[in-house]
């Protein structure tokens, strides 16, 4: 029975990828070639930061050798200092737009390293994704802190959430930024910047 | 303004039938595809969800393991208890979306008695000051148990190659692709009835062409290919050339339905007797051709008086008998060494010649007693196109 099963998978898994390949495909490849920029790393490889000051919304640390060497936590209050942008989008965890406002996550690292070119996020469950944030910069991506006007909790994907104006950028392809767009932000570490380079 | 009704007939039903056939196989085709393809993403999602969530809810006991054990500040403890608390909401949601797996298991409720479990813990892990530690350490070690249920679940009744989750889903995915299956095999039958019909409409079109629509005599072209092969053969034949008497003045006195039973009436005489011997044709209006089989003169004779009995009964058109004469010229195709062009235009000109003697019998072409010139025989002597008075064809009854 299971044989025949497997059997089945098969030849139903050949036709697909040919189908896949034809018709379909192109898409599919597209986005998934697209994705290059962001890739998930175990939970596990990361300890949970300690120590944090009572009121820490998010902590940055340079790594070594990334050509910075700094770290830095940002409170709400820090946050809210920086300037702040709000935009209206859609995206995939609602079916409505909803306005979202926080400061640009390029201004953000900016309090601990200028020119950030690869950067790992972790979430306060330990789910981590690098990022090569010279290539998504220019999508200008913000460290949400409130979605329509109001405060993000922990139970609403907050209190921090990396958000993109997908509305403005027709170019992206449907739900290839999903991975990126990590909710419940705890952390950032600054992986390379371009001084290291230059 | 009523439109006429369109009238479908067979020939119509079997040419849209191919289309139709195609057409549904595509989208058999396609409905597999995205079932198989769709079902894979969401067992995908739906592991996803569920394996996040049992990671969470370890996490959980273990930060509420490590405040039981003063590792931890509280503010930790409850950052995790919110993090598992926005899991539920995601994960149930996530679940309700797979319709297998709301089919079978418990899942989907235990994930609901979790949830609830998890939320009777608010006030006692947010709203207070102080976590109390005994009741922190009954709510996990209920919470541990349920993760353990969830977790036997998943092992059990989701994962496994065995298991019922996955049995569901191969069973959709076979299902879509017996339909197809069942859909090439009516393809394929009906490529069959397609062959079949063609077959046999090209064997009546074969049948048509080698003979004659009115008499069901052989054809002038099946006729003449016969002659000519068994002359390439050297297969030894007599030819015989017929022709009706006064076939002309039938057709104008009685009109040509009368000419078309009398036809058929000689050709029924001829199939009864010469067809025996030979193949028979109808080669023009009244005159016919028989390629006998022997090519001896006797036979050939013997043969002949059968087919002069059997004519000896009248055709009866409206109440009126007519009686049928036929003139007879024939050759043997030794004689002619094989050459049919040849064979034919003696055994004609001896025909013409029984006609204008009036021979019943059989005129044998080597007793033509005026040897027309061949090339003569194109302006053969024709018989005087007098209007026969009915007396000479008919008796009346």
């Amino acid at each position: 029975m299971n044989n025949k099963k497997k059997l089945i998978n098969i030849a139903l898994g050949a036709v697909v990828a040919v189908v896949a390949l034809s018709s379909l495909g192109g898409k599919y490849f597209l986005s998934t070639s697209k994705d290059k920029a962001i890739s998930t790393t175990s939970r596990l490889s990361d300890a949970k930061p300690t120590n944090l000051k009572e009121d820490t919304l998010l902590s940055i640390q340079a790594v070594k050798n990334s050509g910075c060497n700094k770290s830095t936590e940002l409170n709400d209050k820090a946050l809210l200092a920086l300037p702040q942008k709000q935009f209206v989008t859609h995206h995939s965890w609602s079916e409505n737009a909803e306005s979202f406002s926080g400061p640009l996550l390029e201004d953000v690292l900016d309090t601990t390293c200028g020119n950030t070119e690869k950067i790992k996020l972790t979430a306060l469950n330990d789910y981590a994704i690098d990022m090569d944030f010279s290539q998504i910069k220019k999508y200008q991506p913000i460290v949400a802190l409130s979605v329509n006007g109001k405060r993000l909790s922990i139970r609403e994907k907050g209190p921090l959430w990396i958000m993109l104006p997908l509305d403005d950028h027709k170019d992206i392809a449907e739900k290839s930024m999903d991975g990126m767009m990590i909710w419940q932000l705890s952390n950032i570490k600054i992986l390379k910047t371009e001084d290291e380079t230059s | 303004m009523k439109l006429p009704k369109l009238k479908i007939s067979n020939g119509a039903i079997s040419t849209i039938a191919g289309p139709i056939l195609v057409l549904c196989i595509a989208l058999a085709t396609a409905n597999s595809l995205t079932t198989y393809k769709k079902i894979n993403l969401q067992r995908q999602a739906s592991l996803w969800a569920v394996i996040q969530l049992d990671k969470e809810l370890d996490d959980t006991l273990f930060d509420a393991q490590q405040y039981i054990n003063d590792n931890i500040q509280e503010k930790q403890l409850r950052t995790s208890y919110e993090v598992l608390w926005s899991r539920f909401p995601m994960t149930i949601k996530r679940l309700h979306k797979d319709e297998i797996l709301l089919e079978i298991s418990g899942l989907s409720q235990l994930m609901g008695d979790v949830f609830s479990h998890v939320k009777s813990a608010e006030l006692m892990i947010l709203e207070s000051s102080y976590i109390d530690k005994s009741e922190l350490y009954n709510w996990a070690s209920q919470l541990s148990m349920m993760a353990k249920d969830i977790n036997q679940q998943f092992l059990q009744n989701i994962i496994p190659s065995n298991s019922e989750y996955t049995e569901k889903t191969a069973s959709k995915v076979i299902y879509n692709a017996v339909i197809l299956l069942l859909l090439i095999t009516t393809f394929i039958l009906y490529l069959g009835y397609l062959l079949i019909t063609l077959r046999k409409e090209r064997s009546r079109n074969l049948y048509m062409l080698a003979h004659d629509t009115l008499t069901g005599l052989h054809s002038r072209d099946f006729t003449m290919r016969a002659i000519d092969s068994a002359c390439e053969n050297k297969q030894a034949f007599a030819l015989l050339a017929f022709d009706l008497n006064k076939f002309k003045a039938v057709n104008d006195t009685f009109g040509h339905h009368a000419g078309d039973q009398l036809l058929t009436h000689l050709a029924n005489k001829f199939r009864n007797t010469l067809s025996e011997f030979g193949t028979v044709g109808r080669v023009g209006g009244d005159e016919f051709l028989w390629i006998a089989e022997s090519d001896d003169p006797r036979i050939i004779e013997q043969q002949y008086a059968l087919f002069l009995d059997q004519l000896k009964d009248p055709c009866i058109i409206n109440d009126k008998r007519i009686y049928l004469h036929i003139s007879a010229g024939a050759g043997i195709a030794a004689d002619y060494d094989f050459h049919p062009t040849q064979l034919l235009e003696r055994i004609d000109q001896a025909m013409y010649q029984a006609k204008s003697q009036q021979i019943k019998e059989i005129f044998w072409e080597n007793q033509i007693s005026n040897p027309i010139s061949t090339k003569h025989s194109q302006s053969r002597p024709r018989v005087a196109n007098k209007r026969v008075s009915r007396g000479d064809l008919l008796e009346y009854t």
